[in-house]
């Protein structure tokens, strides 16, 4: 205790020194945690992006039904996987999916149509929050549709249009219907951009003569749960289902992650090199300039050890001290930009709306505490060692070539 | 001025450790904001040109329609912008397509696809799926009735080299027509619109498909040897071009989506560089104002000593800028350097990449990229953040200028 | 699918085959593909039918009533089941249009589901409308003449010509010897393993003409599965102007 009150008052003997090294500290500290914290923000995003939309954190399908897509490889008593869902705290949405054909006066499109529950799928994903224009579904049959904005443009279809939907029911039947357009979805995917269009289950059971069928069912936790965990979950509880987690489903997704992940590393490692430069750089000059006065110590009987350990409390004290101001500062800013988000349009001169292309321009920080300790270890790390190096040269010093030293 | 920078260099050198110091924050900073601006720039580039080759080129030249009814129907007469373009400098190829959407059959099924027809010598070198050909072959000149497609779509329609397929669309004038196909070779490309929905064939039998006449073609892809030429080829070539007839279009509008991410992700990426060169630029305020701090007492001696105090100033500012010039032009060489390395040899992530099937490859918006990170390094990027340092070198070392003849020579003398 | 569509969609359209009886002389391998083509220029045609389709999936029966003229043109009404009563199709030349009564609309079948089910039968819309000549996409040879499970038939194998865009591999046409007219055709595909049959049997005689008045699909590779046309009523030389082949009479 007493060690630490010397080493607290050596600190101050030289109050304008300490303060330059404590900015430094602080500064790094706060730097690195503001940006881990904003690049896990954007790894989140992106695993959102995929998960969120409309693939889920997991999905069951009956065996074979990925391959064929065939209305008749139903899942078998789909309740129970709902069930399942709800018994593992997850939301869960059921679907059905079909093949037909939408016709608005000469143009037609070939499309895969999917019967889904509307309060459901808010539940498990975002889909009704990506509408470019019009409304979600209304939650009741009543011959609504929402098409992806790709479909709508080639249909010409607007919120308002009326479509022809003709498809082959279950039954062999030319299953016929009008839908009303409500809705225009954009930015999920190309393939759901260009040929997908959502109705309410029950108007798709009615198309489709699908009586009941369900063909996928999404699951989702919100993140509570670790998609691997939950697909092995709803594999138990679902035996003889074909239950794939979004990893398994989107594997170009999970290469696109891995690779930004190995980026963010790059980066990270850079914002390492570049804050532990300015710790160590500073702390160096500041401990090198020591050594007439360490010479002077050592020249009134301490010992080198004594030395070291001195300079090593002082370096750590400064250290803990200035990386808890700079981690309550980065904290700070890293929370901000977590509530606010930092808006990118603003940044460069270019138009971010390219040709009617609209992207999420809301940078958000996602603070973990992984964030916070680790910036902290690097900077304690470096303070540490770039007080020893020059104190163990000078404590070796001959304590009157130390005193000369300039 | 020469004495005085002899002495600025000498008094640099009398404290060779400090000097030392400084001069590594300076040239690591400098060097890793080059670094991270060259492999943002590199990754950029590699994105938009890997989605640029699997779409027409840099520049497409179209029928002022086709872009919001891609219908066969708004084709144009190539013949003479493919001459035009071709003559043109910075063009590297220029690739005449038809393309359109079609039914592909064999006994096994149908599925609907998008049809690119194409050139194959035009291709080879300049679109990414002749190399992308897992079975077989590319298409070949020569090839009337070749097919090349996806790895997915093989599978659907039980597909390889040397068995037929039956192409059915409706021609420009509405008339339903089929061609035979004869396939020679399966891609992959990782791209799932590609690998399931995308059939090449030589651009004869599009044209004959789809009813147009000899030279006529959707739309003129020009690739460019140096992206960076775009412009200028642009309005070289919007001066060649009846605009009634023809629309000159980039990249940026036929893949909106792609050139958006771009754009963006360049922006956070600008952003962080920001927050790099706002840790250098601490870094280096620090280490100077410590060894200002440091120096406060050798000031002292100089005043005292009767040296005029515009000559102090005179030699801290002419240390100041040869420690910035030094410090710069190592981090300069040894930014250039990394960059240069990265660039050339490239940093492999497939490592990363999940061998399971289907997941051979990275896309971004539907296009594949490669795994192979690799800096790009311009002199504008080294030019550029090499001034931004010295500037901020020397902007920081003024208030040493400035600090040192405000010592309190009497007291600093009396301390120690 | 053309050779299918030559010789069914002249079955489809006119309801028959031709009567001339053809003993003898001359029994080519073109003749018997001439037969079904050439002989129905011009004619034209009206009967009722039943449709039965089994399918793994579903069974289902309907009544259809078709009208036919020439090569080109042909229309056919669903009479029963009852929910899809008034459901018709129109072809003229290589366009089909559906007309749904229920949404009281009119919807042309792009060429990119020209290949999906025709009314959820064996048939797809392909089927109805790829008209061509056999003998212009294949290249034909008598494989077998004579007697054959008890009856005189003749047998042509086609093989597509190189260029010719066709998906399969070899189309089997066995014909009776008395009239050449077909009883059999069986599609196999590039490889040489069957794809699907078409049987044609209880020839009846329809003004004068022998006809088979049921036919039976059966794919390859699904078992139990069929569709079966039979005919209960048919007739020639019906008048019928080209204005009954247009989008407002299918909207009747």
């Amino acid at each position: 205790m007493l060690t630490l009150i010397h080493a607290w008052r050596n600190l101050w003997r030289n109050g304008r020194r300490t303060a330059i090294n404590a900015s430094a500290i602080a500064v790094s500290t706060a730097v690195l945690i503001f940006t881990f914290a904003l690049l896990d923000g954007s790894m989140r995003a992106m695993e959102r992006n995929a998960t969120e939309l409309a693939v889920g954190e997991a999905q069951v399908h009956a065996p074979g039904w990925l391959a064929e897509r065939s209305i008749y490889q139903a899942i078998e008593a789909p309740e129970r996987v709902l069930e399942a869902a709800a018994g593992l705290g997850a939301a869960a949405a059921a679907r059905s999916m079909g093949f037909g054909l939408l016709s608005s006066g000469p143009r037609s499109a070939g499309v895969q149509i999917w019967g889904v529950d509307p309060g459901a799928e808010g539940r498990v994903g975002q889909l009704p929050q990506h509408l470019a224009r019009g409304e979600w579904l209304p939650g009741e049959a009543a011959g609504r549709v929402v098409l992806g904005a790709g479909l709508a443009r080639t249909l010409g279809a607007e919120p308002g249009a009326e479509l022809v939907a003709v498809v082959q029911a279950a039954d062999g039947s030319m299953g016929n219907v009008v839908l009303r357009v409500v809705g225009v979805l954009e930015g999920i995917s190309e393939g759901m951009d260009r040929s997908v269009a959502l109705v309410d289950r029950r108007d798709f059971d009615a198309l489709f003569v699908a009586e009941g069928r369900v063909h996928e069912v999404v699951l989702s936790s919100q993140g509570k749960v670790e998609a691997g965990a939950l697909a092995a979950a709803a594999r138990e509880a679902a035996p003889g289902l074909d239950v794939r987690s979004w990893r398994e489903l989107l594997p170009v997704m999970v290469n696109m992650l891995n690779i930004w992940t190995v980026a963010r590393w790059m980066i990270s490692l850079i914002f390492v090199v570049a804050a532990g430069l300015g710790v160590l750089n500073t702390m160096l000059m500041a401990t090198f300039e020591r050594t007439p006065e360490l010479g002077l110590v050592r020249a009134l009987g301490a010992t080198p050890g004594r030395v070291v350990l001195d300079v090593a409390t002082e370096a750590l004290l400064l250290g803990a001290f200035s990386a808890g101001i700079g981690a309550a500062l980065g904290v700070g800013v890293a929370t901000w930009a977590q509530v606010h988000g930092i808006d990118l349009s603003g940044l460069g001169a270019g138009n971010l709306s390219i040709a009617g292309v609209t992207l999420e321009t809301t940078w958000r920080a996602h603070l973990t505490p992984g964030a916070v300790v680790q910036p902290v270890i690097v900077t304690l790390g470096v303070t540490l060692l770039a007080a020893l190096y020059p104190a163990v040269r000078a404590s070796r010093l001959d304590p009157v070539q130390a005193l000369g030293h300039v | 001025m020469n004495a005085v920078l002899k002495l600025a260099w000498r008094s640099l050198w009398r404290n060779r450790r400090r000097t030392l110091i400084t001069l590594t924050s300076i040239a690591l900073g400098l060097a890793l904001t080059i670094f991270m601006a060259s492999l943002g720039a590199g990754v950029y580039r590699q994105a938009s040109e890997g989605a640029v080759r699997m779409q027409a080129g840099h520049l497409v030249v179209e029928h002022p329609e086709f872009r919001h009814d891609p219908s066969p129907a708004h084709a144009l007469a190539a013949t003479e912008v493919v001459a035009a373009a071709r003559g043109l400098p910075g063009v590297e190829t220029v690739r005449p397509l038809v393309v359109g959407q079609a039914v592909v059959a064999t006994a096994a099924g149908s599925v609907g696809v998008g049809v690119m027809g194409v050139e194959p010598e035009a291709e080879i070198g300049a679109s990414p799926f002749p190399e992308r050909v897992v079975l077989g072959r590319y298409l070949e000149e020569g090839d009337v009735r070749g097919a090349v497609v996806g790895t997915a779509l093989a599978r659907r329609l039980k597909l390889e080299p040397g068995k037929k397929a039956v192409l059915t669309t409706t021609d420009a004038r509405g008339e339903m027509t089929s061609e035979l196909l004869k396939v020679v070779g399966v891609f992959q490309t990782g791209s799932e619109e590609s690998d399931v929905f995308l059939v090449q064939v030589p651009i004869g039998l599009a044209r004959r498909a789809w009813g147009l006449p000899e030279g006529a073609a959707s739309q003129v892809g020009v690739i460019l040897g140096d992206p960076d030429d775009l412009p200028g080829v642009a309005a070289a070539l919007s001066g060649r071009v009846d605009p009634g007839v023809a629309a000159v279009r980039t990249w940026r509008e036929a893949i909106p989506k792609v050139a958006a991410w771009i754009e963006l992700d360049t922006r956070a990426n600008r952003l962080l560089r920001v927050f790099v060169i706002f840790l250098v630029g601490s870094t280096i305020l620090n280490t100077i104002l410590m060894s200002v701090l440091e120096r406060g007492r050798e000031f002292a001696v100089c005043l005292a000593l009767g040296t005029p105090p515009r000559m102090l100033r005179a030699q801290v500012l002419a240390e100041t800028l040869l420690l910035a010039a030094l410090g710069t032009m190592a981090g300069a060489a040894l930014g250039a350097a990394v960059s240069g390395w990265v660039q050339a040899h490239g940093i492999d992530l497939s490592l990363f990449l999940s061998r399971e099937e289907g997941a051979s490859g990275v896309t971004v918006g539907g296009f594949m990229i490669s795994p192979v990170l690799r800096c790009w390094l311009t002199p504008e990027q080294v030019g550029a953040h090499t001034l931004l340092v010295f500037g901020l070198t020397v902007g920081i070392g003024l208030y040493p200028t400035w600090r040192s003849t405000a010592v309190p020579v009497a007291d600093l003398l009396r301390t120690r | 699918m053309r050779p299918l569509a030559a010789l069914l969609f002249v079955l489809l359209a006119s309801g028959l085959l031709p009567g001339p009886s053809w003993a003898g002389e001359g029994r080519s391998a073109r003749e018997v593909l001439d037969r079904a083509d050439d002989l129905f220029r011009g004619r034209s045609s009206h009967g009722r039918l039943t449709m039965k389709v089994k399918t793994a999936n579903y069974a289902r029966e309907m009544t259809l009533e078709a009208w036919s003229k020439g090569k080109d043109l042909s229309l056919v009404r669903i009479l029963a089941p009852q929910k899809e009563k008034g459901t018709a199709t129109l072809r003229s030349a290589e366009n089909v249009w559906n007309w749904l009564p229920n949404v009281q609309r009119v919807v042309k079948v792009p060429s990119s589901l020209m290949g999906g089910s025709w009314m959820g039968s064996h048939f797809t819309h392909d089927d109805l409308v790829k008209q061509s000549r056999m003998a212009d996409d294949f290249t034909y040879e008598t494989t077998f003449e004579g007697a054959r499970g008890g009856r005189d038939v003749v047998e042509v194998t086609l093989k597509p010509k190189p260029d010719a865009a066709v998906v399969w591999g070899k189309v089997v046409v066995v014909a009776r010897g008395s009239d050449l007219l077909p009883v059999e055709i069986v599609y196999h595909d590039e490889d040489g393993a069957l794809a699907r049959t078409m049987v044609f049997s209880d020839f009846k005689d329809v003004g004068g003409r022998a006809v088979p008045v049921r036919w039976t699909v059966t794919p390859a590779g699904a078992p139990g599965e069929s569709t079966e046309i039979v005919y209960h009523s048919l007739e020639f030389d019906v008048s019928l102007d080209d204005g009954f082949f247009s989008l407002q009479n299918l909207q009747r």
